[in-house]
């Protein structure tokens, strides 16, 4: 049975391009999200077994989402989603038990990686 | 160069290299960064002498050392985790240096020519396994070169790993900048595969290497080797024009000598004339030179207490400063040795027991961080050394509570005085700690510490403020092999008592004609209680002529003598007195006249 993922960005764009990398990768966009609360919502309803995270988003940001989160499932796999110069919140986000992370521009082979690692 | 013919200096190179490293890491941690040139030439030198001697282990460990060194370095700080791992490394170069000395890793041929790591990326080192027991350990992990962000991946690192059992730290901690490298400090016997295999599941990790700081292979992948600066690694720093003499040869020679002057007085006694004054300038001028020849500064052994203070604050979760002044002041090293353990025992009360934990000093109003200062100062012929802490100082009510229980203090007695009162610490037996904690050295209280002192012709006084710390004065004499006395008679045997803290003899007559019967002695218009030293000694009571006054702070006692020989120089022999042996009793001597005699301690009777 496919790996469940659900993607959290703002940009349409971003979460096509990550949905397509994903597919195409076996795994099953069970669900996408564009805002941090919505992310919440939707990880309540859906469970998957994977989220990507973006940073900044409206509505509650990504680090808030990733608090919520693994405060519902402290074994909750969440990869963070950052541009360059985001080192900070990233370590912020990690410190509030993000698994993993990838740096944009996304390179499909780095993204699943992550994923694989994060998955074991 | 296996033979023995450098050997000795070999010994006492490395031991005062890795004394200096120790020094310095334990500056570092201070926030003195430039100590950090002096630790890497220690390191250094450590490595070119281990290297002479064929001592591969040794070296390679030196080496090692030298490189994390440069790491410290190029990064720019240190906090505990970092000193807590390069404290490892010196005690497990100590360790390798010792297993050298005993006869194993010693080889004769070069070290294998470095692999060079500046080619591409570093091979993947074979994996370890488990740290050996009572080795110092390391787990080297370095990320791969296009690592994005590594400040965040080394945060996944130090997650991945932080709350396994055996992971002591990791350094650089949060926040601070990772330059391609992090150390992973691992207790002993701890499960460095484990560790490892948690490490390479984060990611961005090119080679992990388990450094065993001492007995394991030499690591394969070093960090490339930096450019020798020859400003640097000059090895010739700072070396003090001083001569090395075996201190088994002194020893003999300051003995000789000791007993020539006994010879010397026994002939001057008899009434033999010594025909050369001459003779006797020489014998001075040469007991003088031979005494200073044993004097060694106080810092060699404040230094090697420094790093025991510093452990025992981290075990116990303790913020504390240690400062010494007058490391300079010289003293036996024979006294000196024998001063080290009361020393430990006086730090590690205050660790334990006088330094409050930091938040209960921020709630007293006092600053987080402790600090215990040791303070020495040449008085004459005697050195003194304050043990001053800013702790919590004792509480009197506890101790004179616990006096009372065990019948120490009279129970229906108004208040003790505070003096009374911590005289009862100095009791066997006595004390207050409800807990005895690892440190504290369990059953050997302030009452051996007290004897050893004595035992050394010195003493040892105590005074503290509750809530604002406590203080005790020590002080020995600066040599041990020669000690003024003053030759007395009680009840037909002969005693020598050490001069140091005899103040005067007074002649019981005049207005001390009836001392004897009142039980005190006028001196000075102030009334000083008078004890039957015969009685004490279980002596035959004679017929006490005059008494010796010995003081120490601001108590006097008066001791009924028969008669007072006379003033002589003896020599002091090792005395370990045997269980039942009166607690008067400090040392034992050989007369002018080449009787032995007991040293009586005036100071027991106060």
């Amino acid at each position: 049975m496919a790996r469940t993922v659900l993607i959290c960005d703002d940009a349409l764009f971003m979460r096509t391009m990550l949905a397509e990398i994903m597919e195409g990768a076996g795994f099953e966009v069970v669900g996408q999200a564009g805002t941090g609360a919505e992310a919440v919502k939707l990880y309540r309803e859906l469970a998957p077994d994977l989220v990507t995270m973006d940073i900044i988003m409206p509505d509650m940001g990504g680090i808030d989402a990733v608090k919520a989160i693994v405060d519902e499932n402290p074994d909750a796999n969440v990869v963070m989603c950052s541009a360059m110069g985001q080192q900070a919140l990233v370590i912020e986000a990690i410190q509030a038990g993000a698994r993993d992370f990838v740096v944009k521009p996304f390179q499909p082979a780095r993204v699943l990686e992550a994923v694989q690692r994060v998955l074991g | 160069m296996r033979s023995g013919r450098f050997l000795d200096l070999y010994i006492m190179e490395t031991r005062e290299h890795l004394q200096l490293l120790t020094r310095s890491i334990l500056a570092l941690e201070r926030g003195e960064l430039s100590a950090v040139e002096e630790a890497f030439r220690a390191a250094h030198t450590i490595k070119g002498l281990a290297g002479a001697m064929g001592h591969r282990t040794a070296a390679d460990t030196a080496h090692r050392l030298e490189d994390t060194l440069s790491g410290v370095r190029d990064g720019g700080f240190v906090d505990s985790v970092l000193t807590d791992g390069l404290l490892a490394a010196i005690d497990g170069l100590e360790a390798a240096i010792e297993t050298a000395l005993r006869g194993g890793d010693v080889e004769e041929e070069e070290s294998s020519p470095e692999v060079s790591s500046t080619a591409g990326e570093p091979e993947v080192a074979a994996s370890p396994t488990t740290v050996p027991d009572g080795t110092a350990h390391l787990l080297v992990v370095r990320l791969s070169n296009d690592a994005v962000m590594p400040e965040a991946r080394a945060e996944l690192i130090r997650r991945a790993v932080i709350s396994r059992d055996g992971v002591l730290g990791v350094w650089p901690s949060a926040g601070e900048p990772v330059r391609g490298v992090l150390y992973v400090f691992l207790s002993a016997g701890s499960d460095a595969g484990g560790v490892e295999f948690s490490v390479r599941a984060v990611g961005d990790v090119a080679a992990v290497t388990l450094d065993a700081w001492s007995g394991g292979e030499p690591s394969e992948l070093r960090p490339a080797p930096k450019e020798a600066k020859s400003t640097t690694r000059d090895t010739s720093h700072a070396r003090s024009m001083s001569v090395r003499v075996d201190r088994g040869r002194l020893d003999e020679m300051a003995e000789g000598i000791a007993e020539l002057s006994v010879l010397h007085a026994r002939a001057a006694q008899s009434g033999e004339q010594l025909t050369s004054y001459r003779a006797t300038t020489v014998l001075a001028s040469l007991q003088r030179i031979i005494l200073e020849l044993r004097l060694v500064p106080v810092s060699t052994a404040l230094d090697r207490v420094a790093r025991l203070v510093r452990d025992a604050s981290r075990a116990a979760s303790k913020e504390i400063d240690f400062e010494v002044t007058g490391g300079e002041i010289e003293l036996d090293q024979a006294v000196l040795d024998a001063m080290v353990d009361p020393l430990v025992h006086l730090l590690r009360n205050a660790v334990d027991h006088g330094i409050e934990r930091p938040e209960s000093r921020e709630t007293s109003n006092k600053t987080r961080r402790g600090t215990i200062r040791v303070e020495v100062s040449r008085e004459g012929n005697s050195v003194r050394m304050l043990v001053i802490d800013d702790g919590r100082g004792v509480d009197t009510d506890a101790v004179a509570a616990r006096g009372r229980e065990l019948g120490l203090l009279a129970a229906d007695a108004g208040a003790a005085s505070e003096e009374e009162i911590l005289r009862l610490l100095f009791h066997a037996g006595f004390s207050t700690a409800r807990k005895v904690t690892e440190l504290s050295g369990r059953g050997v209280g302030l009452d051996v510490v007290a004897g050893r002192i004595r035992g050394l012709g010195g003493s040892i006084e105590m005074r503290t403020r509750s809530g604002q710390g406590t203080t005790f004065t020590l002080r020995v004499p600066v040599t041990l092999s020669l000690a003024h006395s003053l030759r007395v008679a009680v009840g037909g045997e002969e005693y020598a008592l050490p001069i140091t803290h005899v103040n005067e003899v007074i002649p019981l007559e005049g207005p001390n004609a009836d001392a004897w019967r009142t039980g005190t002695v006028t001196v000075r218009d102030e009334a000083v209680s008078l004890v039957d030293l015969g009685r004490v000694l279980g002596a035959a009571s004679g017929s006490p002529s005059a008494a010796v006054v010995a003081e120490l702070g601001e108590r006097r006692v008066a001791l009924a003598v028969d008669r007072v020989i006379g003033h002589e120089q003896i020599v002091v022999k090792p005395f370990d007195a045997p269980v039942g042996t009166l607690p008067v009793f400090s040392g034992a001597t050989i007369l002018a006249d080449g009787r032995p005699a007991l040293l009586i301690d005036p100071l027991s009777m106060l």
